[in-house]
């Protein structure tokens, strides 16, 4: 006996809403940052459109004007103080800079008493300004990246100066000494001299090293194997305080970033339309689905 | 001084344990991860043998599977899932 299917939502108002959407994106111009790449994404009502720039070398903050569906033109540059009014709106984070790679800063969680975050992995800054490794800086977090705000002038500098001096030194992180050093940055020092050091480690010294980020990391553990069992990579992601996980991998190089709920990896917003479906899938299922939608090339 | 690369940080932290191929099922807003010899199939069965096994090992009628999509990946593992439907 089969189960009769519920109707499914109206395709028609869908189509409808998505238009006037774009409408209305097409008449206001809008404030975002950009990155290297000349791709922006701007939420309206929970669909996320991603647009590209005409000048697609062309990266940090900008006022935008969509000229035509998918692509957009920088028409101003936005005041130091409209560009602080926006980063308002986001929560703060204080981070403490790991390196560059491929031009971007990657840094970790100044503190991991933060509750409204659980930021367990390295994470990418955008639009850095002016930083050297382990200088401390602020961070605003819009649910899928990191924008610089500036650094924290109250962290004494010679800190991150003296660390800068062992690393140059190629000091071990056993004879590690900096005065007025705090746990995460010694693990920050720790984090690059393991990568320079790949002979040392070993699962064991990983989990001594890395406490409650090795090995028995479960939940970077769950997120891997869910997206590797159907090729995808991870590659990071951030805990919200409404109990959801924002996801950011890859599928077949192409990167996605993707809300889903923290306990059974559920898709609560896929990025993609999916016709207000997207809890009929989980991680590991969706990224056939993007694949899929990739496919179809209909753009947004 | 060796370059940063945040991959490999990442591959440092997270655990690689890996056994036989899995059949991931999403079905009914819930998932699961069966191995593929639990339910005696293999990467190369057929979508029918496949959603009967899963059928069996869900205990449901095969036809509620019916619109469900089947897919294979290159690892060996496989997913059941929903039919995707996309808005425009």
């Amino acid at each position: 006996m089969t189960t009769p299917r519920e109707p499914g939502p109206d395709p028609l108002a869908i189509v409808a809403k998505l238009a006037a959407q774009e409408r209305e994106l097409a008449e206001k111009p809008v404030l975002a940052p950009v990155v290297a790449g000349g791709r922006v994404r701007v939420r309206l009502s929970g669909i996320v459109y991603q647009m590209e720039l005409e000048d697609p070398a062309f990266e940090g903050w900008a006022i935008l004007s969509m000229v035509a569906p998918g692509r957009a033109r920088v028409v101003d540059k936005p005041t130091r103080s409209l560009v602080t009014a926006y980063l308002k709106l986001m929560p703060r984070v204080r981070l403490i800079l790991l390196d560059q790679h491929q031009r971007r800063w990657w840094g970790i969680a100044a503190q991991q008493s933060d509750k409204r975050f659980r930021i367990d992995k390295a994470v990418p800054l955008c639009l850095v300004g002016q930083a050297a490794s382990f200088d401390t800086v602020y961070a605003r977090f819009d649910g899928s990246a990191f924008w610089w705000e500036g650094p924290d002038r109250r962290r004494d500098p010679g800190v991150a100066r003296g660390l800068r001096k062992a690393r140059q030194d190629d000091v071990s992180p056993e004879s590690l000494h900096v005065r007025g050093m705090v746990p995460q940055e010694r693990l920050a020092y720790q984090l690059l001299w393991l990568l320079a050091h790949p002979e040392a480690l070993t699962s064991k010294e990983l989990g001594a090293i890395l406490p409650g980020q090795g090995l028995e990391n479960r939940q970077a553990g769950r997120l891997t194997r869910a997206l590797d069992h159907a090729g995808a990579q991870l590659d990071s992601f951030w805990n919200t305080e409404q109990g959801s996980t924002v996801v950011r991998f890859y599928v077949d190089g192409r990167e996605h970033v993707v809300e889903v709920r923290t306990d059974d990896l559920t898709v609560l917003s896929s990025g993609i339309c999916l016709s207000d479906m997207d809890q009929d899938f989980d991680l590991t299922s969706l990224v056939d689905v993007l694949r899929e939608h990739e496919g179809q090339d209909d753009g947004f | 001084m060796t370059e940063f690369d945040p991959k490999a940080l990442d591959a440092l932290m997270t655990a690689e344990t890996r056994g036989g191929p899995v059949l991931h099922v999403r079905f009914q807003g819930k998932s699961q991860d069966i191995p593929l010899a639990r339910l005696d199939i293999g990467p190369g069965s057929s979508d029918e043998t496949i959603r009967q096994a899963v059928a069996r090992h869900l205990d449901v009628d095969v036809a509620r599977l019916n619109g469900t999509v089947i897919e294979r990946h290159a690892n060996g593992n496989l997913t059941l899932r929903p039919e995707a439907v996309f808005g425009q």
